[in-house]
């Protein structure tokens, strides 16, 4: 009777171990092919209008944007996110060293944490509404490179704070202690120790905020963008971005081969971005561990 | 400030005449947030003598030596609730006596070694080229000369320039007793530094120790009854946050004065 018992129980077991691995399986699987899906699908329609002029030249035709290319878009998305990287990059990682290295209270890390979090996830229109608030009116910027740069900023800190202070917490405790003890100061062992061991981290969470900030519209529509530009990048003038075309280009029903091609082009950044990232980390960790 | 612990401090037999101490604790308590670790533990530590701490798991060993050079301090929450820690009769507490010089003269070996993500040269280098000026030929040199101190220069003359992650367990802990050196310290507290290595790398760092103990003053905490018997000159006995047993090694195994003591050294009690 026992025996009878155990082996149902068993059988059940296995039974649940096996639908356990199917779903997995499936979910694995999804999630490849998924994303490959998106890829191909951009890639295909997006794929025939590619040309040397279309990475180079301004939009043209008429409606604008039947014609020409994407160039100024490629250099004013690139423009707003080292404007928006030279801002927010320093400022996170010295936000993230105090809060790690140098600030005793843990209600007042609860709390700084706990509205990153919430910040890091508000979703980006919220950002184009403040930026555009602070910056376009009440700071006077207009809409300019400067402003649609400083809002880019304002959405990516608290994800770069937010994985950077992860870091450092993952970095192990008794690195620290084994640096202390050799009687350095906590800046020689911040410098010497903790930066270089969480690069690859800090690397990965700034391009991953990088990526996500590029292929935000919402954001900048409202502070930087503009429809059309020769390509001229100043702080304080409007820029093309690539997103704000794709939204000009569907939401005006302008050119969907031309959406296409700018969404590949997109993505093909995205891809690149993340696989230098990859790259970085690889030769970094081989050569320093 | 300059109060003196003299060696008379009746922790040793009568009949025993002790060197010059290095290292005394007075009546020091310690503890962590919520507990206290260390209760009232008075000891000596002598000049160019390795002493060896012995006890049962949690009785506070560990603590003792963080205590020894200011890295309990580290931990939030942990430090000295009250008593001394003299180094060559200054209080090492007191608010004048900077940490980073007290941790520079009483370096650390812990039990797992720690390499830092740089290579084997700039890892011994790294306590050494913040306390001294060095030029970049005598950096060379004087991280050799350490590795040399070690054993390891001969192994690793081809390798100085790779990361250190990539040695070996008992290679990593002598890179960082060679990085400890190089920091020229006086004392070294070592908190179970062969727990983590195996047989034949034990022995390498028992050597090793023995060789230091001749220029440098050696505290070692370990859970190996027979290890503190082989290379010690003093063992003292903790239990539970107190000393029980202080004494020379050859006495504290042949004639221990406590039943404790006695239990202990032959394992009655874990």
């Amino acid at each position: 009777m026992v025996d009878k018992t155990r082996e149902v129980r068993a059988n059940q077991r296995l039974i649940t171990e096996r639908c356990f691995a199917v779903l997995v399986w499936i979910a694995g699987i999804l999630g490849i092919f998924i994303p490959l899906y998106i890829i191909t699908f951009i890639t295909i329609n997006g794929a025939p209008i590619l040309s040397w002029a279309f990475l180079t030249l301004p939009p043209a035709g008429f409606p604008l944007g039947t014609g020409g290319g994407i160039g100024p878009a490629i250099l004013g998305s690139l423009a707003l996110i080292t404007i928006g990287l030279s801002f927010s990059a320093p400022l996170s990682i010295l936000a993230a060293i105090f809060s790690s290295q140098y600030c005793t209270s843990h209600n007042f890390l609860v709390f700084v944490r706990f509205f990153a979090e919430v910040l890091a996830s508000v979703p980006s229109i919220i950002y184009g509404l403040f930026g555009y608030a602070l910056l376009v009116v009440f700071f006077d910027l207009k809409i300019s490179l400067l402003a649609g740069g400083i809002t880019i900023a304002f959405m990516m800190t608290p994800v770069i704070f937010v994985g950077t202070h992860e870091s450092f917490n993952l970095a192990n405790k008794e690195l620290q202690q084994a640096a202390i003890s050799l009687g350095v100061s906590r800046l020689f062992y911040i410098r010497k120790v903790l930066l270089p061991k969480t690069l690859p981290s800090i690397l990965t969470v700034i391009v991953l905020a990088s990526m996500n900030a590029m292929g935000s519209a919402a954001p900048i529509l409202l502070t930087g963008a503009i429809v059309n530009s020769i390509g001229e990048i100043r702080l304080d003038l409007p820029v093309m971005s690539l997103p704000s075309h794709i939204f000009y280009l569907v939401g005006e029903a302008v050119s969907f081969d031309h959406a296409f091609g700018t969404a590949l082009v997109l993505v093909g950044v995205l891809i690149f971005g993340n696989m230098g990232v990859g790259w970085l980390k690889w030769r970094y960790i081989k050569n320093d561990g | 400030m300059d109060k003196k612990i003299s060696s008379s401090d009746k922790v040793f037999s009568a009949s025993h005449v002790a060197p010059s101490p290095a290292l005394s604790l007075n009546k020091l308590n310690a503890g962590y947030k919520e507990r206290q670790v260390l209760f009232n533990i008075n000891a000596v530590f002598y000049k160019n003598k390795i002493t060896s701490i012995l006890g049962p798991s949690g009785c506070g060993k560990s603590t003792l030596i963080s205590v020894c050079n200011r890295t309990l301090e580290l931990i939030p929450g942990a430090g000295v609730i009250s008593g001394n820690v003299f180094l060559n009769g200054n209080d090492i507490y007191d608010t004048a006596a900077s940490a980073q010089l007290i941790r520079k003269k009483i370096g650390i070996i812990f039990q797992h070694p720690i390499t830092f993500p740089a290579s084997i040269v700039e890892n011994v280098l790294f306590g050494a080229v913040y306390h001294q000026k060095l030029t970049r030929q005598e950096r060379l040199d004087y991280a050799r000369h350490h590795l040399g101190i070690v054993g390891l220069e001969t192994e690793l003359i081809n390798r100085l320039h790779e990361p250190a992650h990539k040695l070996s367990g008992g290679q990593r802990q002598r890179l960082c007793l060679a990085r400890t050196l190089a920091n020229q310290p006086e004392i070294i507290l070592m908190d179970e530094p062969c727990s983590a290595l195996d047989p034949s790398a034990m022995r390498h760092i028992e050597e090793l120790i023995k060789t230091l103990s001749k220029t440098y003053t050696i505290i070692i905490v370990t859970h190996n009854i027979a290890q503190a018997r082989r290379i010690s000159d003093y063992t003292i006995v903790m239990t539970n946050g107190r000393i029980i047993e202080q004494d020379q090694t050859t006495k504290i195994f042949e004639k221990p004065k406590r039943k404790q003591t006695h239990e202990f050294i032959e394992g009655l009690i874990g």
